[in-house]
């Protein structure tokens, strides 16, 4: 991470709201962070709490009948939000690109994998067909997806989901973005395939200057991947640091939580684990205050009634709690 | 915990086996068999806890559902109490059942959407115990308050709670014929973490509280360890290694527990990484198993020896694995 250059992508205050039958739900409730270029930005938090929303509406991949995105996205000195859909098409897929969670549901069933990645490089490096299907091929090895010459013209059931989801990488890289959302890359797969993944990950992010933001829930993979982590709860951002003072001197109540209640190998299976009691607030119904007071073990007075400002405090961090003080 | 209660194992599992057919064509003949479950043997004491792990396709499953007669085993005994359940006709099965109970994996659709919680948790009371209705509003109260749900919630339908009060309903569900033993089907799987470990210290405040026996199945290595006593490791129907939890960590013998156990990234950015180890290919279809060890294409230590099938022995007392490293003595 390059701290001295400009950020690469800049969310500032962004909502993004879907409209129910209940009412307006903000599954992302005013978010601000920074992307800087060749880092790897984790965004933790547990289901529902707006990390998948946060990266479909950076890509505007958000059907705009049903949820509306404010606030600035500056990529390149340009607000996303703002662009035509024709100019975000040119950018998504050639300089930003998602790397989706299921790769069993999100490859296209009735083309082949190499005619899929091959679209893209179409699209977007104007390649002929000849070309196209030489570079996915080319992919595909990068990936490190064994005989890639047979497996290109192969549809997606007859691989593995480890497979998939190697092909799901080619696909998001082949134009060789500078930023890439992965989100919850690792999740469908088993341990050993996703041990495989991660390092696979890594290789790929050692030759180039390419961002990341991960999104997932568990903190083993942050823990290996990520520079800097963002943790999320409730559509807010709760707390941000670089990964090692955040996974060792956390300072928001959720954070800590979080990371208590974490099985961890190596115990000696006696010990309880430490619980946040209680459920993630309905989003219709958001508790006033602080989201998170309800749950919170070090709940005072003022959490109930306002929320809480976000302290920025030593050189890179910041967390929205009334406990923390910037000294 | 319980260890001087317990006797002997409330269950024992010998030479399970539980092989599905593939049929083809137009007469529908067998043309193969998907081996599942090939000679699995385990047993499990009174108030224990037994992990199962493995990666999807293991057979974990197949091996809860046969315990359970959910799916009829091929071969094999499972002993319950000193009963053969195995081969038992369904009526006794079914009086046998009520002290043997499940906990699935999806929370979603393992509630049935149309009954409320009264009735998804008086299903078992009414089948097997004859209470009057009063008795039995009762008795599902007492089970929602253990659990951790409120009893006057008892009118609601699933669909308005959330994933870890629908795993709640499950377990009361699954205590509501005061089981012996419970098989936890990837119970806590699919609920976050700060809910999992919610669900994770209840099933064991239970355990301690009525003296269950769970088979506990999942793929998330670190929260088996951290629940059950002993742990089996399984891999494409076969159980390769089983040992304590702590001797199992402390000491993992067989090369496949080895490369699950350095594959579970560790939560702690200062850990070590560097000793991982990166097993490569896909875990094979179970429709082709290699011969020999399963596990010799993709392990790091293979020999010509593994070519044949390993014996599975006990290495030290309670210390079990299936690997030609550790010859029979």
């Amino acid at each position: 991470m390059n701290r001295s250059e400009p950020p690469l992508l800049s969310v500032r205050n962004m909502i993004t709201s879907f409209h129910t039958h209940d009412g307006i739900v903000n599954a992302v409730n005013g978010i601000d962070f920074d992307i800087f270029p060749g880092e790897t930005l984790g965004l933790v938090g547990e289901s529902g709490c707006g990390k998948s929303v946060t990266a479909m509406s950076v890509l505007r991949l958000l059907n705009p009948s049903s949820a509306t995105t404010l606030g600035e996205v500056i990529f390149k000195g340009e607000n996303l939000l703002d662009m035509t859909p024709e100019k975000m098409r040119l950018i998504r897929g050639s300089e930003i690109s998602m790397i989706f969670q299921e790769p069993m549901t999100s490859l296209n069933p009735i083309l082949t994998v190499g005619e899929q990645i091959a679209e893209s490089l179409r699209l977007h490096e104007k390649l002929d067909q000849e070309k196209a299907w030489e570079k996915a091929v080319q992919m595909l090895k990068l990936v490190q997806i064994p005989s890639p010459e047979i497996r290109a013209g192969q549809y997606p059931h007859k691989l593995s989901g480890g497979m998939r989801q190697r092909a799901m990488i080619a696909m998001a890289l082949c134009c060789s973005p500078c930023l890439v959302f992965a989100d919850e890359p690792t999740t469908a797969l088993d341990v050993t395939i996703q041990a495989q993944i991660i390092r696979l990950l890594d290789h790929l992010k050692k030759g180039s200057n390419m961002s990341v933001v991960l999104i997932t829930h568990d903190l083993g993979v942050i823990a290996r991947m990520a520079a800097r982590v963002v943790v999320m709860y409730a559509g807010k951002v709760v707390e941000e640091a670089p990964v090692v003072p955040l996974f060792h001197d956390p300072r928001h109540p959720y954070t800590r939580g979080l990371l208590n209640s974490i099985p961890v190998l190596k115990n000696d299976g006696q010990t309880r684990l430490t619980e946040i009691p209680g459920i993630v607030p309905n989003l219709l119904h958001m508790p006033e205050g602080c989201s998170f007071h309800p749950r919170c073990s070090r709940v005072m007075d003022i959490c109930t009634k306002k929320s809480p400002p976000m302290v920025h405090f030593m050189e890179n961090r910041r967390a929205a709690c009334w406990l923390v003080s910037d000294e | 915990m319980n260890e001087k209660t317990a006797p002997g194992p409330v269950l024992e599992v010998t030479n399970l086996k539980k092989y599905f057919p593939v049929k083809k064509g137009f007469f529908q003949r067998t043309v193969n068999h998907v081996k599942a479950v090939d000679g699995v043997s385990f047993y499990l004491n009174a108030g224990e806890t037994l992990g199962l792990v493995g990666e999807s396709g293991c057979g974990k499953t197949t091996v809860g559902r046969c315990v359970l007669r959910l799916t009829n085993p091929t071969a094999g005994d499972i002993v319950f109490k000193g009963k053969n359940l195995a081969h038992m006709d369904t009526e006794t099965l079914r009086q046998v059942r009520t002290s043997l109970q499940i906990i699935f994996q999806d929370p979603f659709s393992s509630l049935n959407p149309r009954m409320n919680v009264a009735t998804i948790i008086a299903e078992p009371i009414k089948n097997f115990q004859r209470l009057s209705n009063k008795a039995c509003r009762g008795k599902v109260a007492e089970l929602m308050d253990r659990v951790g749900l409120r009893p006057s919630q008892m009118y609601r339908y699933p669909h308005e709670f959330s994933g870890g009060q629908r795993q709640r309903i499950g377990i009361a569900r699954a205590l509501a014929s005061n089981p012996d033993v419970i098989v936890c089907d990837e119970a806590v799987s699919a609920l976050d973490v700060s809910i999992q470990a919610q669900i994770v210290n209840l099933l064991k405040d239970l355990q301690t509280e009525l003296n269950l026996a769970y088979l506990f199945i999942a793929h998330d290595l670190s929260v088996v360890e951290y629940i059950s006593r002993r742990i089996a490791v399984m891999y494409l129907g076969h159980i390769v290694e089983l040992a304590s939890s702590r001797e199992l960590n402390d000491n993992p013998l067989h090369p496949y527990t080895k490369a699950l156990l350095s594959a579970v990234p560790i939560p702690d950015p200062l850990a070590d990484q560097d000793q991982e180890i990166i097993l490569t290919g896909d875990v094979p279809s179970p429709l082709d198993p290699p011969e020999g060890c399963t596990f010799h294409p993709r392990c790091p230590m293979a020999m010509e020896k593994c070519r044949t099938i390993p014996a599975y022995h006990e290495i030290s007392p309670g210390h079990w694995v299936a690997c030609h490293i550790y010859p029979t003595s």
